[in-house]
Protein backbone atom coordinates (compact mmCIF):
# COMPACT_ATOMS: atom_id res chain seq x y z
CA UNK A 1 0.00 0.00 0.00
CA UNK A 2 2.89 2.34 0.69
CA UNK A 3 3.65 2.51 -2.99
CA UNK A 4 0.15 3.61 -3.80
CA UNK A 5 -0.07 6.98 -5.59
CA UNK A 6 -0.84 9.83 -3.27
CA UNK A 7 -2.39 13.23 -3.57
CA UNK A 8 -2.31 16.28 -1.37
CA UNK A 9 -5.44 18.11 -0.31
CA UNK A 10 -5.45 21.57 1.15
CA UNK A 11 -8.15 22.71 3.52
CA UNK A 12 -9.64 26.20 3.62
CA UNK A 13 -7.36 27.11 6.51
CA UNK A 14 -4.24 26.02 4.66
CA UNK A 15 -3.56 22.67 6.28
CA UNK A 16 -2.28 20.01 3.89
CA UNK A 17 -3.31 16.37 3.95
CA UNK A 18 -1.41 13.73 2.04
CA UNK A 19 -3.62 10.75 1.33
CA UNK A 20 -3.76 7.80 -1.01
CA UNK A 21 -5.30 8.69 -4.31
CA UNK A 22 -7.76 5.85 -3.87
CA UNK A 23 -8.97 7.38 -0.61
CA UNK A 24 -9.25 10.90 -1.99
CA UNK A 25 -11.20 9.62 -4.98
CA UNK A 26 -14.08 8.61 -2.76
CA UNK A 27 -14.89 12.23 -3.40
CA UNK A 28 -16.31 12.55 -6.88
CA UNK A 29 -15.24 16.18 -6.91
CA UNK A 30 -11.60 15.25 -6.36
CA UNK A 31 -11.81 12.29 -8.71
CA UNK A 32 -13.01 14.58 -11.47
CA UNK A 33 -10.39 17.16 -10.65
CA UNK A 34 -7.62 14.61 -10.88
CA UNK A 35 -9.02 13.36 -14.16
CA UNK A 36 -9.23 16.88 -15.51
CA UNK A 37 -5.85 18.24 -14.52
CA UNK A 38 -3.92 15.00 -14.36
CA UNK A 39 -1.79 13.97 -11.44
CA UNK A 40 0.46 16.65 -10.09
CA UNK A 41 2.32 17.43 -6.93
CA UNK A 42 0.36 20.60 -6.39
CA UNK A 43 -2.10 20.36 -3.50
CA UNK A 44 -5.78 20.26 -4.43
CA UNK A 45 -7.46 23.22 -2.75
CA UNK A 46 -10.78 22.67 -0.96
CA UNK A 47 -11.79 26.21 -0.08
CA UNK A 48 -15.13 25.17 1.46
CA UNK A 49 -13.77 22.65 3.94
CA UNK A 50 -11.72 23.46 7.01
CA UNK A 51 -9.04 21.20 8.46
CA UNK A 52 -11.03 19.65 11.29
CA UNK A 53 -13.87 18.73 8.98
CA UNK A 54 -11.59 17.52 6.21
CA UNK A 55 -9.78 15.30 8.70
CA UNK A 56 -13.06 13.77 9.68
CA UNK A 57 -14.18 13.33 6.09
CA UNK A 58 -10.90 11.65 5.17
CA UNK A 59 -11.32 9.31 8.13
CA UNK A 60 -14.57 8.22 6.56
CA UNK A 61 -13.03 7.84 3.12
CA UNK A 62 -10.15 5.84 4.53
CA UNK A 63 -12.50 3.40 6.23
CA UNK A 64 -14.64 3.01 3.14
CA UNK A 65 -11.81 2.99 0.62
CA UNK A 66 -12.66 -0.45 -0.70
CA UNK A 67 -16.43 0.02 -0.98
CA UNK A 68 -17.96 -0.11 -4.42
CA UNK A 69 -18.71 3.36 -5.65
CA UNK A 70 -22.38 4.09 -6.13
CA UNK A 71 -23.32 4.12 -9.77
CA UNK A 72 -23.70 7.66 -11.00
CA UNK A 73 -26.85 6.78 -12.90
CA UNK A 74 -28.60 4.77 -10.22
CA UNK A 75 -32.18 4.33 -11.25
CA UNK A 76 -34.72 6.24 -9.23
CA UNK A 77 -36.53 3.23 -7.82
CA UNK A 78 -33.30 2.04 -6.28
CA UNK A 79 -32.92 5.48 -4.94
CA UNK A 80 -36.22 5.11 -3.17
CA UNK A 81 -35.17 1.83 -1.70
CA UNK A 82 -32.01 3.37 -0.49
CA UNK A 83 -34.02 6.00 1.24
CA UNK A 84 -36.22 3.48 2.91
CA UNK A 85 -33.28 2.02 4.72
CA UNK A 86 -32.59 4.53 7.43
CA UNK A 87 -30.35 2.22 9.41
CA UNK A 88 -26.72 3.19 9.57
CA UNK A 89 -23.87 0.73 9.93
CA UNK A 90 -22.18 0.47 13.32
CA UNK A 91 -18.94 2.06 12.23
CA UNK A 92 -20.73 4.94 10.51
CA UNK A 93 -22.91 5.45 13.51
CA UNK A 94 -19.92 5.81 15.77
CA UNK A 95 -18.18 7.97 13.22
CA UNK A 96 -21.08 10.39 12.98
CA UNK A 97 -21.43 10.77 16.73
CA UNK A 98 -20.17 14.31 16.75
CA UNK A 99 -21.61 17.57 17.96
CA UNK A 100 -24.30 19.12 15.88
CA UNK A 101 -22.11 21.81 14.41
CA UNK A 102 -19.66 19.20 13.15
CA UNK A 103 -22.49 17.04 11.87
CA UNK A 104 -23.79 19.82 9.67
CA UNK A 105 -20.27 20.72 8.56
CA UNK A 106 -19.71 17.13 7.54
CA UNK A 107 -22.96 17.10 5.58
CA UNK A 108 -22.00 20.28 3.80
CA UNK A 109 -18.54 18.97 3.06
CA UNK A 110 -19.90 15.67 1.79
CA UNK A 111 -22.25 17.60 -0.43
CA UNK A 112 -19.51 19.86 -1.71
CA UNK A 113 -17.00 17.08 -2.21
CA UNK A 114 -19.71 14.88 -3.67
CA UNK A 115 -19.36 11.89 -1.39
CA UNK A 116 -22.84 10.46 -1.68
CA UNK A 117 -22.63 7.69 0.95
CA UNK A 118 -21.33 10.13 3.55
CA UNK A 119 -24.02 12.62 2.66
CA UNK A 120 -26.57 9.86 3.16
CA UNK A 121 -25.20 8.95 6.56
CA UNK A 122 -25.31 12.58 7.63
CA UNK A 123 -28.83 13.18 6.39
CA UNK A 124 -30.09 9.96 7.91
CA UNK A 125 -28.58 10.98 11.20
CA UNK A 126 -30.35 14.32 11.14
CA UNK A 127 -33.59 12.60 10.10
CA UNK A 128 -33.23 10.13 12.95
CA UNK A 129 -32.77 13.02 15.34
CA UNK A 130 -36.07 14.46 14.17
CA UNK A 131 -38.02 11.22 14.15
CA UNK A 132 -40.60 10.68 16.83
CA UNK A 133 -40.05 14.08 18.40
CA UNK A 134 -42.77 16.53 19.26
CA UNK A 135 -42.59 19.96 17.64
CA UNK A 136 -41.36 21.35 20.94
CA UNK A 137 -38.59 18.79 21.15
CA UNK A 138 -37.56 19.50 17.57
CA UNK A 139 -37.38 23.21 18.33
CA UNK A 140 -35.22 22.53 21.32
CA UNK A 141 -32.98 20.18 19.40
CA UNK A 142 -32.24 22.60 16.58
CA UNK A 143 -32.76 25.73 18.59
CA UNK A 144 -35.62 26.77 16.38
CA UNK A 145 -37.59 29.75 17.62
CA UNK A 146 -41.31 29.20 17.81
CA UNK A 147 -42.56 32.25 15.96
CA UNK A 148 -46.21 31.24 15.95
CA UNK A 149 -48.60 33.04 18.21
CA UNK A 150 -50.71 30.67 20.34
CA UNK A 151 -53.68 31.42 18.08
CA UNK A 152 -51.70 30.66 14.96
CA UNK A 153 -50.41 27.51 16.53
CA UNK A 154 -53.90 26.28 17.28
CA UNK A 155 -54.95 27.12 13.77
CA UNK A 156 -52.12 25.48 11.88
CA UNK A 157 -52.72 22.22 13.67
CA UNK A 158 -56.06 22.06 11.99
CA UNK A 159 -55.46 23.81 8.75
CA UNK A 160 -53.38 22.19 6.10
CA UNK A 161 -53.99 23.95 2.87
CA UNK A 162 -51.08 24.40 0.54
CA UNK A 163 -49.66 27.84 0.96
CA UNK A 164 -50.56 30.36 -1.70
CA UNK A 165 -48.09 30.53 -4.51
CA UNK A 166 -45.85 33.42 -3.92
CA UNK B 1 -89.30 2.88 -3.57
CA UNK B 2 -89.67 2.13 0.13
CA UNK B 3 -88.60 -1.37 -0.46
CA UNK B 4 -85.48 -0.21 -2.22
CA UNK B 5 -84.66 2.01 0.70
CA UNK B 6 -84.98 -0.80 3.12
CA UNK B 7 -82.58 -2.74 1.00
CA UNK B 8 -80.11 0.08 0.98
CA UNK B 9 -79.93 0.86 4.65
CA UNK B 10 -78.33 -2.26 5.98
CA UNK B 11 -75.96 -2.29 3.06
CA UNK B 12 -74.45 1.01 3.80
CA UNK B 13 -71.12 -0.19 5.14
CA UNK B 14 -70.46 -1.91 1.90
CA UNK B 15 -69.86 0.77 -0.67
CA UNK B 16 -69.70 -1.63 -3.58
CA UNK B 17 -73.08 -3.10 -2.79
CA UNK B 18 -74.49 0.29 -2.13
CA UNK B 19 -73.35 1.52 -5.47
CA UNK B 20 -74.71 -1.52 -7.26
CA UNK B 21 -78.07 -1.02 -5.65
CA UNK B 22 -78.00 2.64 -6.42
CA UNK B 23 -77.28 1.94 -10.04
CA UNK B 24 -80.10 -0.54 -10.23
CA UNK B 25 -82.59 1.56 -8.36
CA UNK B 26 -81.68 4.78 -10.04
CA UNK B 27 -81.92 3.07 -13.39
CA UNK B 28 -78.52 4.18 -14.45
CA UNK B 29 -76.07 2.34 -16.55
CA UNK B 30 -72.47 2.25 -15.39
CA UNK B 31 -71.21 3.97 -18.47
CA UNK B 32 -73.21 7.09 -17.85
CA UNK B 33 -71.81 7.16 -14.38
CA UNK B 34 -68.29 7.16 -15.65
CA UNK B 35 -68.88 10.04 -17.99
CA UNK B 36 -67.27 13.24 -16.96
CA UNK B 37 -70.31 15.34 -17.70
CA UNK B 38 -72.29 16.12 -14.61
CA UNK B 39 -75.38 13.99 -14.37
CA UNK B 40 -78.29 15.69 -12.69
CA UNK B 41 -80.54 13.56 -10.57
CA UNK B 42 -84.27 13.73 -11.15
CA UNK B 43 -86.68 14.02 -8.24
CA UNK B 44 -87.05 10.33 -7.62
CA UNK B 45 -83.37 9.71 -7.75
CA UNK B 46 -82.78 12.62 -5.50
CA UNK B 47 -85.12 11.45 -2.80
CA UNK B 48 -83.52 8.05 -2.95
CA UNK B 49 -80.09 9.61 -2.61
CA UNK B 50 -81.26 11.68 0.31
CA UNK B 51 -81.62 8.51 2.28
CA UNK B 52 -78.00 7.59 1.92
CA UNK B 53 -76.29 10.91 2.18
CA UNK B 54 -76.72 14.48 3.12
CA UNK B 55 -79.68 16.10 1.44
CA UNK B 56 -77.68 19.01 0.21
CA UNK B 57 -75.14 16.77 -1.34
CA UNK B 58 -77.83 14.71 -3.01
CA UNK B 59 -79.31 17.85 -4.44
CA UNK B 60 -76.24 19.61 -5.74
CA UNK B 61 -73.75 16.91 -6.34
CA UNK B 62 -73.86 15.55 -9.85
CA UNK B 63 -75.08 12.01 -9.61
CA UNK B 64 -72.13 10.39 -11.27
CA UNK B 65 -69.67 12.25 -9.09
CA UNK B 66 -71.54 11.15 -6.04
CA UNK B 67 -71.40 7.54 -7.03
CA UNK B 68 -67.76 7.78 -7.84
CA UNK B 69 -67.27 9.24 -4.45
CA UNK B 70 -68.97 6.30 -2.79
CA UNK B 71 -66.58 4.01 -4.56
CA UNK B 72 -63.69 6.18 -3.60
CA UNK B 73 -64.64 6.24 0.04
CA UNK B 74 -65.11 2.51 0.05
CA UNK B 75 -61.74 1.86 -1.54
CA UNK B 76 -60.10 4.18 0.87
CA UNK B 77 -61.90 2.65 3.78
CA UNK B 78 -60.92 -0.85 2.70
CA UNK B 79 -57.30 0.13 2.38
CA UNK B 80 -57.29 1.85 5.71
CA UNK B 81 -58.90 -1.15 7.36
CA UNK B 82 -56.33 -3.43 5.83
CA UNK B 83 -53.49 -1.18 6.88
CA UNK B 84 -54.70 -0.94 10.43
CA UNK B 85 -55.05 -4.68 10.73
CA UNK B 86 -51.68 -5.50 9.25
CA UNK B 87 -49.44 -2.88 10.72
CA UNK B 88 -51.07 -0.73 13.36
CA UNK B 89 -47.72 0.24 14.83
CA UNK B 90 -46.47 1.79 11.67
CA UNK B 91 -49.75 3.20 10.71
CA UNK B 92 -50.72 4.76 13.97
CA UNK B 93 -47.75 5.49 16.14
CA UNK B 94 -50.11 7.40 18.36
CA UNK B 95 -51.09 4.93 21.05
CA UNK B 96 -54.45 6.39 21.82
CA UNK B 97 -55.52 6.39 18.21
CA UNK B 98 -54.13 2.96 17.75
CA UNK B 99 -56.19 1.56 20.58
CA UNK B 100 -59.26 3.24 19.27
CA UNK B 101 -58.92 2.26 15.69
CA UNK B 102 -60.08 -1.31 15.39
CA UNK B 103 -63.21 -0.17 17.14
CA UNK B 104 -63.73 2.68 14.76
CA UNK B 105 -63.10 0.58 11.74
CA UNK B 106 -65.32 -2.25 12.82
CA UNK B 107 -68.14 -0.40 14.48
CA UNK B 108 -68.13 2.70 12.43
CA UNK B 109 -71.47 4.29 12.83
CA UNK B 110 -72.47 4.75 9.27
CA UNK B 111 -75.88 5.95 10.29
CA UNK B 112 -74.30 9.20 11.36
CA UNK B 113 -74.79 10.21 7.78
CA UNK B 114 -78.45 10.48 8.52
CA UNK B 115 -77.79 12.98 11.24
CA UNK B 116 -79.89 16.09 11.60
CA UNK B 117 -78.20 17.99 8.85
CA UNK B 118 -79.23 21.49 8.11
CA UNK B 119 -80.06 22.25 4.59
CA UNK B 120 -78.02 25.06 3.17
CA UNK B 121 -79.96 26.29 0.26
CA UNK B 122 -77.88 29.27 -0.55
CA UNK B 123 -76.93 30.36 -4.02
CA UNK B 124 -73.31 30.46 -3.14
CA UNK B 125 -73.05 26.81 -2.34
CA UNK B 126 -74.89 25.91 -5.46
CA UNK B 127 -72.62 28.09 -7.53
CA UNK B 128 -69.47 26.75 -6.02
CA UNK B 129 -70.57 23.21 -6.49
CA UNK B 130 -71.60 23.59 -10.05
CA UNK B 131 -68.67 25.76 -10.98
CA UNK B 132 -66.20 23.26 -9.77
CA UNK B 133 -67.92 20.41 -11.55
CA UNK B 134 -66.70 18.67 -8.60
CA UNK B 135 -65.16 15.58 -7.67
CA UNK B 136 -66.90 15.22 -4.43
CA UNK B 137 -65.44 16.87 -1.42
CA UNK B 138 -66.30 15.34 1.84
CA UNK B 139 -66.43 18.69 3.51
CA UNK B 140 -69.70 19.28 1.79
CA UNK B 141 -71.08 16.82 4.23
CA UNK B 142 -69.52 18.16 7.32
CA UNK B 143 -70.19 21.81 6.70
CA UNK B 144 -73.84 21.83 7.54
CA UNK B 145 -73.08 19.69 10.50
CA UNK B 146 -70.67 22.23 11.79
CA UNK B 147 -73.03 25.09 11.19
CA UNK B 148 -75.67 23.31 13.11
CA UNK B 149 -73.39 22.93 16.07
CA UNK B 150 -72.43 26.55 15.78
CA UNK B 151 -68.77 25.84 15.39
CA UNK B 152 -68.22 27.88 12.31
CA UNK B 153 -66.35 26.75 9.26
CA UNK B 154 -64.84 23.41 8.62
CA UNK B 155 -61.25 22.81 9.56
CA UNK B 156 -60.25 20.96 6.50
CA UNK B 157 -60.73 24.03 4.50
CA UNK B 158 -61.98 23.77 1.03
CA UNK B 159 -61.32 26.18 -1.70
CA UNK B 160 -61.38 26.00 -5.42
CA UNK B 161 -57.63 25.94 -5.23
CA UNK B 162 -57.71 22.28 -4.48
CA UNK B 163 -58.95 21.44 -7.91
CA UNK B 164 -55.90 23.03 -9.32
CA UNK B 165 -53.78 21.09 -6.92
CA UNK B 166 -55.17 17.85 -8.09
CA UNK B 167 -54.72 18.51 -11.74
CA UNK B 168 -51.13 19.45 -11.36
CA UNK B 169 -50.38 16.49 -9.15
CA UNK B 170 -49.03 14.27 -11.85
CA UNK B 171 -46.69 16.88 -13.11
CA UNK B 172 -45.34 17.81 -9.76
CA UNK B 173 -43.33 14.76 -9.02
CA UNK B 174 -40.19 16.25 -10.33
CA UNK B 175 -37.74 17.16 -7.69
CA UNK B 176 -36.87 19.84 -5.32
CA UNK B 177 -37.94 23.24 -4.35
CA UNK B 178 -37.93 26.13 -6.66
CA UNK B 179 -35.38 28.72 -5.83
CA UNK B 180 -38.25 30.81 -4.56
CA UNK B 181 -38.94 28.48 -1.70
CA UNK B 182 -35.35 28.44 -0.71
CA UNK B 183 -34.77 32.12 -0.54
CA UNK B 184 -32.77 33.13 2.41
CA UNK B 185 -31.89 29.59 3.35
CA UNK B 186 -28.45 30.26 2.04
CA UNK B 187 -26.92 28.51 -0.87
CA UNK B 188 -23.76 27.77 0.93
CA UNK B 189 -21.89 28.32 4.09
CA UNK B 190 -20.60 31.68 3.09
CA UNK B 191 -23.94 33.31 2.60
CA UNK B 192 -25.32 31.72 5.72
CA UNK B 193 -22.63 33.34 7.74
CA UNK B 194 -23.40 36.71 6.34
CA UNK B 195 -27.10 36.15 6.98
CA UNK B 196 -26.40 35.51 10.61
CA UNK B 197 -23.34 37.45 11.55
CA UNK B 198 -24.08 36.94 15.21
CA UNK B 199 -23.91 33.19 15.17
CA UNK B 200 -20.36 32.21 15.79
CA UNK B 201 -18.75 28.89 15.37
CA UNK B 202 -19.33 26.73 18.38
CA UNK B 203 -21.89 29.13 19.70
CA UNK B 204 -24.76 27.16 21.11
CA UNK B 205 -27.30 29.50 19.66
CA UNK B 206 -26.16 28.77 16.13
CA UNK B 207 -28.02 25.53 15.65
CA UNK B 208 -30.90 27.08 13.82
CA UNK B 209 -28.52 28.44 11.26
CA UNK B 210 -27.20 25.00 10.62
CA UNK B 211 -30.47 23.30 9.92
CA UNK B 212 -32.14 26.19 8.24
CA UNK B 213 -29.23 27.19 6.07
CA UNK B 214 -28.58 23.85 4.58
CA UNK B 215 -28.62 24.03 0.81
CA UNK B 216 -32.02 23.11 -0.48
CA UNK B 217 -31.01 19.78 -1.92
CA UNK B 218 -29.68 18.69 1.45
CA UNK B 219 -32.84 19.88 3.09
CA UNK B 220 -34.82 17.76 0.71
CA UNK B 221 -32.50 14.84 1.29
CA UNK B 222 -33.07 14.99 5.03
CA UNK B 223 -36.81 15.25 4.64
CA UNK B 224 -36.91 12.27 2.36
CA UNK B 225 -35.89 10.04 5.25
CA UNK B 226 -38.73 11.21 7.43
CA UNK B 227 -42.10 9.59 7.96
CA UNK B 228 -45.35 11.45 7.36
CA UNK B 229 -45.88 12.17 11.01
CA UNK B 230 -42.38 13.57 11.38
CA UNK B 231 -43.05 15.94 8.53
CA UNK B 232 -46.29 16.99 10.10
CA UNK B 233 -44.63 17.76 13.39
CA UNK B 234 -41.73 19.47 11.72
CA UNK B 235 -44.16 21.71 9.89
CA UNK B 236 -45.53 22.81 13.25
CA UNK B 237 -42.25 24.01 14.63
CA UNK B 238 -41.80 27.36 12.99
CA UNK B 239 -43.11 29.58 10.26
CA UNK B 240 -40.11 29.06 8.10
CA UNK B 241 -40.26 25.29 8.16
CA UNK B 242 -43.96 25.46 7.65
CA UNK B 243 -43.53 27.72 4.66
CA UNK B 244 -41.15 25.24 3.15
CA UNK B 245 -43.24 22.17 3.79
CA UNK B 246 -46.60 23.63 2.92
CA UNK B 247 -45.80 24.80 -0.57
CA UNK B 248 -46.86 22.65 -3.41
CA UNK B 249 -43.23 22.28 -4.37
CA UNK B 250 -42.93 20.23 -1.22
CA UNK B 251 -45.66 17.85 -2.26
CA UNK B 252 -43.23 15.22 -3.48
CA UNK B 253 -41.68 15.09 -0.02
CA UNK B 254 -45.05 14.27 1.49
CA UNK B 255 -45.74 11.77 -1.23
CA UNK B 256 -42.47 9.96 -0.61
CA UNK B 257 -43.14 9.88 3.10
CA UNK B 258 -46.64 8.48 2.61
CA UNK B 259 -45.36 5.92 0.14
CA UNK B 260 -42.87 4.64 2.70
CA UNK B 261 -45.52 3.52 5.12
CA UNK B 262 -46.39 -0.07 4.28
CA UNK B 263 -49.98 -0.63 3.21
CA UNK B 264 -50.89 2.99 3.67
CA UNK B 265 -53.53 3.86 1.16
CA UNK B 266 -52.88 6.59 -1.31
CA UNK B 267 -53.96 10.04 -0.40
CA UNK B 268 -57.70 10.36 -1.08
CA UNK B 269 -58.40 12.67 -3.96
CA UNK B 270 -60.31 15.16 -1.89
CA UNK B 271 -57.49 15.79 0.55
CA UNK B 272 -54.05 17.13 0.02
CA UNK B 273 -51.19 15.13 1.48
CA UNK B 274 -50.67 17.18 4.63
CA UNK B 275 -54.39 17.02 5.35
CA UNK B 276 -54.36 13.29 4.91
CA UNK B 277 -51.38 12.91 7.19
CA UNK B 278 -53.02 15.15 9.71
CA UNK B 279 -56.17 13.08 9.65
CA UNK B 280 -54.17 9.91 10.17
CA UNK B 281 -51.72 11.02 12.77
CA UNK B 282 -52.86 14.14 14.50
CA UNK B 283 -54.52 13.62 17.82
CA UNK B 284 -55.96 17.06 18.22
CA UNK B 285 -59.70 17.31 18.21
CA UNK B 286 -60.92 19.00 15.05
CA UNK B 287 -63.77 20.73 16.80
CA UNK B 288 -63.12 24.43 16.93
CA UNK B 289 -62.10 25.71 20.34
CA UNK B 290 -61.64 22.21 21.64
CA UNK B 291 -58.13 21.42 22.78
CA UNK B 292 -58.71 17.84 23.87
CA UNK B 293 -57.03 14.93 22.25
CA UNK B 294 -59.13 13.62 19.42
CA UNK B 295 -59.06 9.91 18.91
CA UNK B 296 -62.33 9.26 17.17
CA UNK B 297 -61.65 9.27 13.49
CA UNK B 298 -64.56 9.92 11.26
CA UNK B 299 -63.38 8.56 7.96
CA UNK B 300 -66.29 9.75 6.00
CA UNK B 301 -66.16 13.33 7.10
CA UNK B 302 -62.38 13.28 7.27
CA UNK B 303 -62.19 14.66 10.75
CA UNK B 304 -61.39 13.40 14.18
CA UNK B 305 -62.92 14.36 17.42
CA UNK B 306 -62.19 13.80 21.05
CA UNK B 307 -64.67 11.53 22.79
CA UNK B 308 -66.72 14.40 24.16
CA UNK B 309 -67.18 16.14 20.83
CA UNK B 310 -67.83 12.83 19.18
CA UNK B 311 -70.73 12.24 21.54
CA UNK B 312 -72.17 15.64 20.84
CA UNK B 313 -71.98 15.03 17.16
Amino acid sequence: MSAAPQVTLESSDGEKFKVDKEVAERSVLIKNMIEDVGESDNPIPLPNVNASVLKKVLEYCEHHRGDPLPAADADPSNDDNRKRATEISDWDQKFIQVDQEMLFEIILAANYMDIKPLLDVGCKTVANMIKGKTPEEIRKLFNIVNDFTPEEEAQIKKENEWAEDR
Amino acid sequence: MDEALEKLRPLRPDGQELVKHLLRNLELDPETVQSSDPLVADENQESLLCTVCDERVAKYMPLNKLIQHFLDVQRWFDNATEAVRTSPDVYYPNRAVQAELPKIVNDHDWTSLDGPLVRQDDEKTRDTVSKLQINFRSEELSDPLCDKKGIGGEDLQKTPKRRKTKKSRSTEDDPAFTPGSSQGKGKNKTTSHSDHPTTLRGCKGGKLRDLMNMPVDIFTEIYSYLGPDDLRRLSLTSKRLRDILMTKEARHIWKIAIAFVPYLAECPTDLNEPQYVCLLYSSDCDMIDCTSRGTKVDWFHRVHFCSACHEVK
